[in-house]
């Protein structure tokens, strides 16, 4: 049994080795990368420019925004990167070849995870760089608190790529996965856009159509926001910005259940759409 | 050694492998042929434990086969019809990733002696995606025998190979096999087929028709008549009026040769039909002539005519 479980981490290291190498040499990761600077950057000048103008702290953390709008850009880049992942694998038929050798549904994909966590991780210290420059430069502290969520963002950023590796497990080509996860993403902005635009909408008749649309919208985006793992990664900077460390602990456990289930769902979907294209 | 058992998958209605049955010995070459849609992909789909069979089984040195078990698959080296590839990864980084997943021992020296063996050394640090069809298929086979795995399976290896390749890699199978594995072996070259299988398994519609040796085969065969027609003007407007003749199950033609494959007839009056009815269909023959049956013949003759000769897989 543990021979066995030492082989399954043997080959998981080995997939995730390949995915880590091919995530880190190509220079999508690095664009993604000076995105997520250029935003956060763009942000904090903003700040500064509001601070020369009114000569007031606009906020008690001013990284808290622009840090979370960095890492949500690097989590979006790895969701797409997830997204594509499968899919290219079983386009060009590496998927079968793979599985010609002593690997599974579970460890094929767990090889993929951790390859692509793996350079999430490998880009926080160039990040952090970046905002150590950025804060030198705006003189804004970035908090030992943003930094501790940064670190802790490796959880729901597992989410974010279990649910891409879902995505694209299930579809049968690229262009495939490409469409459900433009399909996924409309549909959780769609919800939340919706909602915020119908929540305006000033009401005085109580029997107005405009109250049950709402609630139902309300009930919708609330669904979608519970299973997003963009929401915990959120939740965990908001958390940290209050100290609210009980707060991130049950952030950080469900958007653990959430890589669980996603993953386990993936496996199913790899089953289900096989190592191949063709047919016979 | 490899083994099949009954094996048998339906998609839906359609019965893809009905119980097919078969044995590859160590130190043997089995072809395994079939037309297009015969069922031989899902076959080795099977074999491969890639594809669950509904019914039936399939073993590797005694090692049952199947997606629940794949460590089994250390013990098979396959190669399919297309190269499948990394075409961002040099030769070398593709072996040394795909040593790293069969946990071959001494990788380097390993990827050492497999490109020696395949001649691959000078292409070592190439990207796979720049090699010619050839290399990459010779790159797969290379991949397929990192690990020396006692069992190959082999979906038509010397694809897109020039007659050089085609011969190294031929060199080489018949050297796994004199090293003691079991390799079957699937290809539309059936002059490769013949060349170097010890035995041979015929499929159609999803049932193994036949398994016997190339020789049995042609001795199967004894009783098709194969003319060869020399006319003197290309053969396809009479193409019609000779299948018409009973008995003709194939009928091929390049400019004024004309191959004609009949079955089960007397062989004296066969001629006659061919002779009279291309006469009568206004064709002037310069040269009629008899000629040796080829495992392609038999192969056309199982799969055409859907006969089901003596040495049935059980």
């Amino acid at each position: 049994m543990s021979s066995r479980l030492g082989s399954d981490l043997h080959t998981i290291g080995v997939l995730a080795g390949r995915e880590f190498k091919m995530t880190m040499g190509s220079a999508s990761t690095y664009t993604a990368l000076g995105l997520a600077l250029g935003l956060a950057g763009w942000m904090l000048s903003n700040d500064v420019a509001l601070v020369r103008s009114n000569g007031l702290l606009v906020h008690v953390a001013p990284f808290r925004g622009p840090l979370l709008g960095a890492l949500l850009v690097l989590s979006f880049f790895l969701a797409v990167s997830a997204v594509l992942s499968v899919a290219r694998d079983r386009d060009r038929g590496t998927l079968e070849v793979l599985f010609y050798g002593p690997i599974d549904e579970m460890t094929y994909l767990a090889g993929k995870l951790a390859g692509l966590l793996g350079a999430y991780v490998a880009i926080m210290p160039l990040l952090l760089a970046g905002l150590v420059v950025l804060s030198m430069f705006t003189r804004f502290e970035i908090g030992i608190n943003l930094i501790a969520a940064l670190v802790l963002s490796i959880i729901p950023a597992a989410g974010i790529v279990a649910v891409g590796l879902l995505l694209s497990a299930a579809a049968k080509r690229v262009r495939s996965s490409i469409l459900f996860f433009i399909t996924a993403v409309g549909l959780f902005v769609g919800a939340a856009v919706s909602y915020s635009f119908v929540s305006r909408i000033p009401v005085e008749d109580p029997a107005s159509p405009i109250l049950p649309l709402r609630d139902a919208l309300g009930a919708v985006d609330a669904v979608l926001s519970r299973i997003s793992p963009f929401t915990y990664l959120e939740q965990i900077f908001d958390a940290a910005d209050t100290g609210a460390w009980t707060a991130i602990g049950g952030s950080l456990a469900l958007s653990l259940a959430g890589t669980i289930i996603a993953s386990l769902l993936a496996r199913l979907a790899l089953r289900w759409r096989g190592v191949r294209t063709r047919e016979e | 050694m490899l083994q099949a058992r009954g094996l048998t998958k339906r998609y839906g209605d359609l019965l893809a492998v009905d119980d097919v049955s078969f044995t590859v010995e160590p130190g043997e070459i089995m072809g395994f042929l079939g037309p297009n849609g015969a069922g031989k992909t899902t076959t080795i789909l099977m074999l491969l434990g890639i594809l669950k069979p509904d019914q039936g089984s399939a073993t590797v040195c005694g090692e049952k086969v199947g997606p629940a078990h794949k460590e089994t698959r250390r013990l098979i080296g396959a190669v399919s019809e297309h190269s499948f590839l990394y075409p961002e990864m040099t030769v070398v980084d593709y072996l040394s990733f795909f040593a790293g997943i069969y946990r071959v021992g001494q990788p380097e020296k390993r990827i050492d002696e497999v490109l020696e063996e395949l001649m691959l050394v000078k292409r070592r640090n190439h990207l796979a995606g720049s090699l010619s069809k050839g290399l990459q298929q010779k790159l797969s086979l290379a991949r397929a025998l990192l690990h020396e795995p006692p069992v190959l399976i082999l979906d038509e290896p010397v694809s897109g190979l020039d007659p050089h390749g085609m011969r190294e890699v031929r060199e080489i199978i018949i050297q796994q096999r004199n090293r003691g594995k079991s390799i079957l072996l699937s290809s539309h070259a059936l002059s490769e087929i013949e060349r170097f299988a010890d035995r041979v398994g015929i499929i159609r519609d999803g049932r193994l028709l036949v398994e016997a040796t190339p020789a049995e085969l042609q001795a199967q065969t004894a009783g098709v008549l194969k003319l060869e027609v020399e006319l003197d003007r290309p053969g396809e407007p009479f193409e019609g009026a000779v299948r018409k003749i009973p008995g003709v199950v194939a009928v091929e033609h390049d400019q004024g040769r004309m191959s004609i494959t009949i079955d089960g007839s007397n062989r004296a009056q066969a001629r006659q039909s061919v002779s009279r009815t291309l006469t009568g269909a206004g064709a002037t023959i310069l040269g009629l002539r008899e000629v040796k049956g080829s495992l392609e013949d038999a192969f056309v003759t199982l799969t055409q005519a859907g006969t089901s000769p003596e040495g049935q897989a059980p």
